[in-house]
């Protein structure tokens, strides 16, 4: 038998381990050329991670740049349903805090499945309770939740967004793209629990934008308060109001009732929701007589003393009687319009002509939408005289047959304000960065001049006499003179005839007469009585009123402000 | 010579495996301290926005308006027989008034009821 000596045996040792050096070499060359990075690659999905960053969505402000619409940051919660021990207990505690059913919760906490949403975006308390209760399997995810902390608001002009942030309704909708932001993607360190340990962002998120908007708090505030006694006192079944600024036609307040609550858009019903300033159409009854008036004049057929005789009340036209409201007999053109006579404007229309009158009812906006910056506005009806039957000279100049928006009749009634120019009417000022620095601004719009500033003056004067001694006396304001026009219109019946009982109540005016800063359009939706001079008018009066004193004292408190600002040293 | 060269070597780029170890531990460890100040800043920045938001919703009219009807039944408009009226201030006068003004501050009740505020700065005298 062989037995090696020890020098062999050494050598034999010493030649192992290089054998097994080389082959470790191999190895490790191996792994370095070839797998390297597939290694790398299992590494650095164990150990970091990359995340969508959700950006901030803008928040919109009033013009005095008061919260309307913030993110609140909220907890989501979640389960790991194989995790939870105890399903029963849990499902009836969690009912009972998140106020959800209790079938439901044990139906998604019996769930095979290692995630499922049990409620999201609930709010701080409730999540405060559920984490003392320490439950295991139960977690939380940070998101953001959209609120609006003036809840009702101002709510149809803002709209809502929904669970994901996204633009639903109003304003949110149609900036949704300058408030939404862009999404970012950060890349983050984790340990072996799967936390989040260090990030580093590797494509910023882009915060979404602010509104600031023309919308004034104080006056949408007054106007909605104003609107809500009134619908309570003449048991309306719906009403709208808008508020302009009549030089500029930047829109200072626009409600509706019914209104809904955007923190909980979810419980109201879609009429509710409607925006019916801009997405309802009526029949405006008198308050069109302003068109008519307007045309007349502009083409000088008429002026403000000649006679018209009014038929004691009763005229024929085709093979329809017509009749006032109240029997009149000789009225000039100014008493004409102040007694809201359909007689002496009926009259006055067919020496106008039917042409002429569908120009300017073009002209001032009708039938056509206004660009306002809100999606569902409508056009209107305003059919062209070639499909006028024989009583439409009858109908349409006293606001018949053609249909109109209460931002159209706002809109109209600042042509007169201003002077003759319709203006585009628009809700959002500005679109302002994190630090209020303006990125987009929206200045005045005129679309066109609708009638000469002599024309306005004129009809100023007449519509100051409607306030004065006619139909609108409700709107008069002490030491203020204010322009406006009543409007009591028949609905129309499902059968196509007009009714009897339902009614449309309205008014339009601006004040001061003189420098006007306001105008307004106020309309009632069967209301009870149904008289616009008798249920819209008195809230054109108190919404004026107490506009006017904000707006002044508002003013006022600047100027000086500013004066002082001058003489600091 | 050749041996000790070799052992050397692999001992340099052991140290160097070593203290890369040691980096990324480290690095782990500042991560966790990192990862706590990062949540509580979130938890303090979270508090902030709902308390601004709860700040909105107090200062809201309609709410203001609400809790003034629902919990002071007695409240009432002041009566005309109440009030002072004055008479439109001079330019030299504003100044003066911009301190009172300001000294009465940005109250809530001053801000929701700004139609008392020219009976509310009236002075005897004025």
């Amino acid at each position: 038998m062989y037995i090696p000596t020890k020098s062999v045996r050494k050598h034999l040792i010493n030649c192992s381990f290089f054998f097994l050096l080389v082959l470790l070499l191999i190895r490790l060359s191996y792994i370095h050329f070839f797998r390297s990075n597939f290694l790398k690659d299992i590494a650095r999905r164990q150990q970091s991670v990359f995340v969508e960053v959700e950006p901030v969505r803008g928040a919109i402000l009033d013009r005095n740049l008061s919260a309307l619409a913030v993110n609140v940051p909220a907890d989501s919660l979640y389960a790991v349903p194989k995790e939870i021990k105890q399903k029963e207990k849990t499902a009836r505690l969690l009912a009972n805090i998140l106020q959800l059913d209790y079938s439901f919760l044990k139906e998604r906490l019996s769930r095979d499945k290692s995630f499922i949403w049990l409620s999201r975006k609930i709010s701080p308390e409730q999540s405060k309770t559920i984490r003392k209760l320490n439950i295991e399997g139960l977690g939380f995810i940070r998101e953001s939740k959209r609120s609006y902390p003036k809840n009702i608001l101002c709510s149809h002009v803002l709209g809502v967004a929904g669970l994901d942030n996204i633009g639903l309704e109003g304003l949110e909708l149609f900036y949704n793209q300058e408030l939404s932001g862009k999404k970012g993607w950060s890349l983050y360190l984790r340990d072996a629990r799967q936390r989040k340990l260090i990030g580093t962002n590797f494509l910023p998120a882009k915060d979404g934008f602010s509104l600031v908007l023309n919308i004034d708090e104080v006056i949408q505030f007054i106007a909605e308060t104003e609107l809500d006694k009134a619908l309570k006192k003449f048991h309306a079944k719906g009403a709208s109001i808008v508020l302009l600024d009549p030089n500029s036609g930047r829109i200072l307040a626009m409600a509706n009732r019914p209104t809904y609550n955007p923190n909980d858009f979810k419980a109201s019903s879609a009429a509710a929701r409607r925006n019916r300033a801009i997405c309802d159409f009526f029949e405006p009854g008198s308050v069109f007589k302003i068109v008519t008036a307007s045309a007349a004049l502009e083409e000088k057929k008429v002026a403000e003393n000649d006679k018209f005789f009014c038929e004691n009340g009763e005229y024929r036209v085709a093979n329809h009687i017509l009749h006032d409201h109240t029997p009149h007999g000789w009225l000039s053109f100014t008493e004409v319009i102040a007694q809201s006579s359909n007689i002496g404007v009926t009259k006055i229309a067919k020496i106008v002509g039917a042409e002429i009158l569908y120009r300017y009812i073009n002209l001032f906006g009708f039938g056509k939408t206004l660009g306002v910056d809100l999606y569902g506005e409508v056009k209107g009806v305003n059919k062209p005289p070639s499909v006028w039957s024989k009583t439409s000279i009858a109908a349409v100049p006293i606001g018949q047959e053609v249909t109109v928006t209460a931002l159209q009749l706002a809109s109209a009634i600042s042509v007169i304000a201003n002077g003759g120019l319709l203006m585009q009417p628009f809700i959002v000022d500005s679109i302002v960065d994190e630090n209020n620095n303006p990125i987009r601004k929206n200045y005045p719009q005129i679309l066109r001049r609708v009638i000469s500033q002599s024309t306005a003056e004129r009809l100023k004067k007449i519509l100051v006499e409607v306030v004065e001694s006619g139909t609108g006396k409700l709107a008069k304001v002490d030491y203020l003179k204010v322009a406006g026009k009543t409007g009591t219109a028949q609905k129309v019946e499902e059968n196509g005839t007009y009714s009897h009982s339902k009614f449309t109540a309205s008014f339009i005016g601006f004040a001061p007469a003189d420098r006007p800063q306001i105008a307004m359009a106020i309309i009632f939706d069967e209301p009870h009585p149904y008289y616009g001079g008798v249920v819209a008018a008195p809230v054109f009066k108190e919404v004026a009123t107490k506009s006017l004193r904000y707006l002044n004292s508002r003013y006022y408190i600047s100027e000086v402000s500013y004066e002082t600002k001058k003489g600091t040293p | 010579m050749k041996l000790t060269k070799a052992f050397s070597i692999i001992a340099t780029v052991n140290i160097f495996a070593l203290l890369i170890v040691y980096q990324r531990t480290e690095i782990t460890k500042f991560s966790y301290k990192n990862k706590k100040s990062e949540d509580s800043l979130a938890q303090l920045m979270d508090r902030r926005d709902y308390l601004k938001f709860r700040i909105e919703y107090c200062k809201s009219l309609d709410r203001i308006n609400d809790q003034l009807f629902a919990e002071v039944s007695n409240f009432q408009l002041p009566g005309e027989a109440q009030i002072v009226m004055l008479n439109k201030p001079q330019a030299s006068q504003k100044k003066a008034d911009l301190a009172k003004v300001s000294n009465k501050g940005t109250g809530l009740l001053s801000k929701t009821f700004f139609w008392l505020e020219p009976e509310a700065q009236a002075e005897p005298g004025e």
